[in-house]
């Protein structure tokens, strides 16, 4: 019984975790053997990295644990998830940093607030893919609380704005036949 | 304890199963073994002829249980053949006369020895060359595994409860193949030989062990698992040999009979196929359905895997058309899941084999097409990887367990996709790859690779790596045909276990993959 609660636990524990608005639109994977992950870059460079162990300790008292039962755990459970969502969060974070630092696909704001502008820089540096009906999948971009909260209250005011309107079109249009460029390689050839 | 397991079992087992232990036995005492009977038929009357470390010439005839005058009077004439007729073996000289042994797991009673006595002293005081004949019966059985099992033996509490949950196991259901290579690596197989007779009795005792831990299968005549369990100690002693070195000529009878009861409980499910009219078993509440289509791709791959084998090492073996018809009447097969595709994989060679091309051609396209659309990119939901057992799958089909695989993992990655790429490109399959190659080129190929060779043989590698790669875009059909049939980087050792090696991907598929496939398909 002590065995189940704990697996209950546990999974309840990582769908708290996979419920956040960013890795829930991650892909998630197990690998269920070895130490160490590797991706075989077109290029053939090779990406190699060893797992990266997140744990998080906590603390119940014995006389909550007597009182309460499982609910001392269940209480503790959300702010562990969200430590836990946390250190998974500057993980990703790390990992993309390294990666664009790598690649070179950094744009550095250098202090300035965040623009149209910059948002368009943002959106130059990225591959975008297309659906069968040729609408843009348009990346995530993720930002603080409170750019988020700026955004959504500029975003209609840039809506309206025909230069801005402008500049996306053109840059969708650029996207677009990058994408249909890449797609047109996807093929066996002689 | 452990001597009351054994006595359990061998009380309870019949011929089929004790023969193997049996043999094992013999090979501890120094013989050589050069003629064991397969699936129940006897050579002039004898099951096991072996060579004595002094040169002697021994031949066993072995039954089930005890023996009355009624029981006596009906394998009379197979003891007489056993006696009288000289043993016929290239390296046996037949003016010499052997010795003969009656072997049983029950008692032989009085009225019977008497008449054995009468006999041996008949045949002195005619002068009649005939081999004398000796008897074995359960205390000397019991007394030789024991023996011969020696200090290998689960000694620790954890082990020795992995052991009483194999032994008392319900027997019917499918084996727990992580507890089993777990409890044999643990048991067995972990520490280093000092001297070559350690490796030998360590081989030797896993082997007699394996076939008593077996004993709930063994009654339930569930050959699938017995079969499974056999192969998982073949991997587990394959890893030993390579990873201490061994020289593999110590333990080659002893690998040579976990080979033999392998293929034996395949024939046991072939012989039991072809009885029946359909895949069902047991109890029909939970068949059907689901259950049935996995069963009977299962069965039909295991079949497929036989032949193959059967033919490959059996001079002017024809194929068993009534599987090919099976395969055809079973059509479609199962594939909702990458686990199966070992399965396929074996029975496309069958067809192959059997001069039925465009049947594997149409077998092959339609997995490579479904997995493709299935784990596309783009997908919500896609096929579970070899990582999930049917169970898992069966379990989460039927909501009996939904947390354990989620299918929303599985769209974006395969791990078979490569080697169906590459069997497609070495059968010059050019159009198929052609249609496929965009939406193919999406999905991320996977792969495990350990960072010891020998840990291909471990159902759980705690180190190495797992790959993934994109197709090429584009992708050169002549770079593709060329890597397809290059099998200069396929390691040595693969190669030179090709036999065990059709059955053991059967067992634990994540082992399908390119290399293995690639010495497979050769």
């Amino acid at each position: 019984m002590k065995e189940r609660i704990r697996k209950e636990l546990s999974f309840q524990l990582e769908e708290q975790i996979r419920r956040d608005p960013l890795f829930s639109q991650i892909r998630r994977g197990h690998y269920h053997e070895g130490d160490r992950w590797a991706i075989s870059q077109p290029d053939g460079t090779v990406d190699e990295s060893e797992f990266t162990q997140i744990a998080e300790k906590y603390t119940i008292e014995p006389k909550d644990v007597i009182e309460k039962g499982p609910s001392a755990i269940i209480e503790n459970q959300l702010k562990l998830a969200e430590k836990v969502r946390r250190k998974h969060y500057e993980l990703f974070i790390r990992k993309m940093q390294a990666v664009t630092e790598k690649t070179g696909n950094l744009v550095d704001a250098q202090g300035h607030p965040f623009t149209p502008e910059l948002f368009l820089e943002l959106l130059e540096k990225v591959e975008i893919d297309f659906d069968d009906q040729g609408r843009p999948r348009l990346p995530a971009l993720v930002v603080s609380p409170e750019l988020a909260t700026r955004i959504k209250e500029k975003m209609p005011e840039w809506e309206t704005n025909q230069d801005y309107k402008k500049a996306f079109e053109d840059l969708i249009k650029k996207k677009k036949q990058q994408w249909d460029d890449r797609e047109s390689y996807r093929k066996l050839v002689d | 304890m452990i001597e009351r397991a054994i006595e359990n079992w061998l009380t309870n087992t019949t011929e089929r199963y004790y023969q193997t232990p049996f043999c094992q036995v013999l090979l501890s005492e120094g013989h050589r073994l050069i003629y064991r009977s397969t699936h129940g038929q006897l050579e002039q009357g004898k099951d096991i002829i072996t060579i004595a470390p002094d040169g002697e010439y021994f031949a066993y005839q072995l039954k089930t249980g005890d023996i009355n005058l009624a029981e006596w009077r009906k394998i009379r004439g197979e003891l007489q053949e056993l006696i009288e007729l000289p043993i016929v073996h290239p390296e046996v000289d037949k003016s010499r006369v052997h010795k003969s042994f009656l072997v049983t797991n029950g008692e032989i009673k009085d009225p019977v020895r008497l008449q054995i006595d009468q006999i041996n002293e008949d045949n002195v005081r005619k002068g009649r060359n005939y081999s004398h004949l000796s008897v074995i019966t359960l205390p000397d059985l019991l007394k030789y595994f024991v023996d011969t099992q020696g200090k290998f033996i689960p000694s620790e509490l954890k082990d020795f409860h992995q052991f009483l949950r194999f032994f008392t196991s319900d027997g019917r259901e499918c084996i727990d193949k992580d507890l089993l290579f777990n409890f044999l690596n643990r048991s067995f197989f972990e520490e280093e030989p000092k001297r070559p007779s350690d490796a030998f009795n360590v081989v030797s005792s896993s082997v007699i062990l394996t076939s008593y831990l077996l004993n709930r299968y063994q009654i339930s005549e569930n050959h699938f698992s017995i079969f499974e369990a056999w192969v998982i100690l073949g991997a587990c002693i394959l890893r030993y040999i390579i990873r201490y070195n061994v020289e593999e000529e110590l333990t080659s009878y002893c690998s040579q009979l976990v080979m033999s009861e392998i293929v034996n409980n395949l024939k046991n499910l072939k012989e039991e196929t072809f009885a029946r009219p359909d895949y069902l078993e047991g109890d029909l509440l939970g068949d059907g359905g689901l259950v049935y289509r996995f069963r009977k791709t299962l069965v039909l791959g295991c079949l497929s895997a036989l032949e193959l084998h059967i033919h490959d090492y059996t001079e002017g073996y024809m194929i068993d058309y009534r599987i090919v018809q099976r395969i055809k009447e079973g059509f479609p097969l199962e594939f909702s899941s990458e686990v199966f595709f070992p399965y396929i994989f074996c029975i496309i060679k069958l067809l192959e084999l059997a001069s039925e091309p465009s049947l594997a051609l149409k077998l092959l396209h339609s997995v490579f097409t479904d997995i493709i659309r299935n784990n596309s990119h783009h997908r919500d939901f896609g096929f579970p990887s070899t990582y999930y057992s049917i169970s898992d799958l069966l379990a989460a089909a039927y909501g009996l367990d939904t947390r354990k695989i989620d299918l929303s993992e599985f769209p974006g990655s395969s791990y078979t996709l490569e080697p169906m790429i590459h069997m497609l490109a070495k059968r010059n399959e050019r159009s198929i790859l052609e249609e496929w190659w965009r939406p193919l080129s999406d999905i991320a190929l996977m792969s495990f690779k350990p960072d010891y060779d020998e840990d291909v043989f471990l159902w759980r590698s705690n180190t190495g790596v797992n790959w993934s790669k994109f197709p090429q875009a584009p992708q050169s059909w002549k770079d593709l045909c060329t890597l397809a049939n290059d099998n200069s980087e396929t390691p040595a050792f693969l190669t030179r276990y090709k036999a065990f090696l059709r059955f053991y991907i059967l067992v634990c598929p994540h082992r399908a993959n390119v290399m293995t496939l690639k010495v497979l398909g050769s």
